[in-house]
């Protein structure tokens, strides 16, 4: 890259109804960035991701992608150029084998093509450690594997910019530090990363650059230790005494 | 399209069931006409199985119902009938040019593929009435003979109309064998598990939608043109009937396995003979004997009979179980 941020998001703002989700929110990743997007519920971080990534269209402020304004593009132009995410809730085609699951993300993605498809996707199944349940179906898989099958998805087609929903939720001690070795394997395939999550020693296992979201807005920008210091970010995670 | 999304996963593995389709349907076609001497009503069963095809490709495959389907069925007939008896095409590119426009219009309808659910099945059924007020409308009386019905008698060659509805019937169950093996086919079958996630996939929903509901309204158009000519003569509400030409045709592939190649055939050839029957023994009450005998299908076989003798098969060819 020549030096310029990978993805800016700058001043989003969206409303549902009278409720503001986002109220004019800015950050931006350069490349090789891995950023950590914490807060507590309702804070509005899947609301970012939902909207960084095309499931909804922001009210108000931009998304550039390397300089390239997408924040009007459909979701699987964004997906073309290079955007892709996991769900909170995985979202696999249930009624699909995981071979099947991939296969479509190879197929349609960014590089979308059918060369070498056998050993690209074995080489993303193994990497999501899913190889066994190739010819399964996708319905029969258990959370963690669903999870698992979610990020192989998305990286199928070949993002640049990976967004990862809380990955690591509900999942046992084990099981997410093996997300977190994971990711920090996904993190040399993609250009920058966003990851939002709950869990605050799973973010410290990932990245140090963390920002906190409360209520829509960015209250703290910065790295991961200063965050848990700042009186701000202790205020809404542990109300006002925990400030004090 | 774009043809690099569109190749057959395994080819070597369809032919096995592409030969379990043709060969039951080609005995049915053949010797069934024989067994019951009423030519008509495998007819009327060859040009089911093509709309059942067809629904099965844009309902079963992408989870979109259009309750008003049957307009594709309709504009294919008078498409035909009016190429032929205005214009003087021969048959065969009348039927195909009244599937075109039957696909046409199906183009005209593409911004009801940004509704959905309920939202798209009831406004697929505003366009069937619209259709079929245009149609009947006696202003249109020289076009399409209005409410008077439109007459090609010149071209009626049962036996011939009847042979080309058993070949495209048998190849619309080929088309949808082929689409299910397809990568197009995992799309669409993506597409309707899930549209927000297939997007991130790199589908275009919208896009692949339109395809499935372009092939889906040809094959109803070729349906239409073929019933037409074997008529002759029909009155608008004979192929804007939203009876038989819609409603049934959802019952007929809910019943066989919606999103299945062989449900959507197995459905409409036991429940056309089924209704057939009825209609014959107990013609005052056929609708209610019908109706109940679809409530007590759909209580107890949701998923249609397709996945049930999918199991009798495993059962009789691998009585120990797959390995």
């Amino acid at each position: 890259m020549d030096g310029g941020a990978v993805l800016e998001v700058n001043g989003i703002v969206k409303r549902f109804g009278s409720l503001e989700a986002l109220g004019g929110v800015s950050l931006s990743l350069q490349s090789g960035d891995i950023l950590g997007l914490i807060g507590p519920n309702g804070s509005g971080k899947t609301t970012l991701i939902n909207v960084v990534s095309g499931l909804l269209y922001p009210d108000a402020g931009s998304l550039l992608l390397y300089g390239r304004r997408i924040d009007r593009l459909s979701p699987h132009r964004r997906s073309h150029l290079g955007v892709n995410r996991t769900f909170q809730i995985p979202h696999p085609f249930t009624g699909l084998t995981v071979r099947e699951n991939i296969d479509i993300s190879l197929l349609f993605g960014r590089l979308g093509n059918r060369a070498d498809l056998d050993q690209r996707a074995e080489d993303i199944l193994k990497l999501a450690g899913l190889s066994e349940f190739s010819e399964h179906k996708a319905g029969n898989l258990n959370t963690s594997q669903k999870k698992m099958l979610d990020l192989a998805k998305a990286l199928a087609t070949e993002p640049k910019v990976l967004l990862v929903d809380e990955l690591a939720a509900g999942l046992n001690t084990s099981e997410a530090e093996a997300v977190a070795r994971l990711l920090k394997e996904v993190r040399k395939s993609v250009d920058a990363m966003i990851v939002v999550e709950h869990v605050m020693n799973f973010i410290k296992r990932v990245t140090e650059d963390v920002v906190v979201l409360d209520a829509g807005k960015v209250i703290f920008s910065g790295k991961f230790i200063d965050a848990v210091k700042d009186s701000k970010v202790r205020e809404v995670y542990l109300g006002k005494a925990g400030g004090t | 399209m774009n043809f690099r999304h569109f190749f057959l996963k395994d080819p070597k593995r369809m032919w096995p069931e592409a030969s379990m389709l043709v060969a039951p349907l080609a005995v049915i076609f053949i010797l069934g006409p024989d067994i019951y001497p009423n030519q008509s009503i495998f007819m009327e069963l060859a040009v089911f199985i093509m709309l059942a095809d067809a629904l099965n490709i844009v309902y079963g495959y992408t989870g979109y119902l259009p309750f008003g389907f049957g307009v594709f069925f309709a504009v294919g007939a008078y498409g035909t009938a009016i190429l032929i008896s205005h214009a003087s095409w021969q048959v065969a590119p009348a039927i195909i040019a009244g599937a075109c426009l039957a696909a046409l219009l199906s183009l005209l309808f593409t911004p009801l593929l940004r509704l959905s659910g309920a939202y798209f099945a009831i406004s697929s059924l505003a366009a069937f009435e619209a259709f079929y007020l245009i149609f009947s409308n006696t202003q249109l009386t020289s076009l399409t003979g209005g409410p008077y019905g439109i007459s090609f008698t010149q071209v009626y060659n049962a036996n011939l109309d009847y042979t080309a509805a058993v070949v495209l019937a048998i190849a619309s169950a080929i088309v949808v064998l082929v689409i299910s093996k397809s990568t197009f086919g995992i799309a669409l079958q993506a597409i309707r598990e899930d549209r927000f996630a297939v997007e991130l996939a790199g589908v275009s929903s919208l896009r692949y939608r339109t395809y499935a509901w372009l092939i889906s309204s040809f094959i109803s158009g070729i349906a239409g043109g073929l019933f037409g000519w074997y008529q002759g003569f029909f009155y608008p509400e004979a192929v804007f009937n939203l009876t038989e030409f819609s409603v049934l045709v959802i019952v007929f592939v809910l019943f066989g396995g919606k999103g299945t190649v062989f449900g959507p055939v197995v459905g409409t050839v036991i429940l056309f003979l089924v209704y057939e029957i009825l209609s014959l023994t107990f013609s005052n009450s056929l609708l209610i004997i019908f109706g109940l005998l679809l409530v007590v299908l759909v209580l107890f076989i949701p998923n249609g009979i397709e996945p049930l003798l999918r199991k009798a098969a495993d059962l009789l060819l691998y009585p120990d179980g797959r390995d």
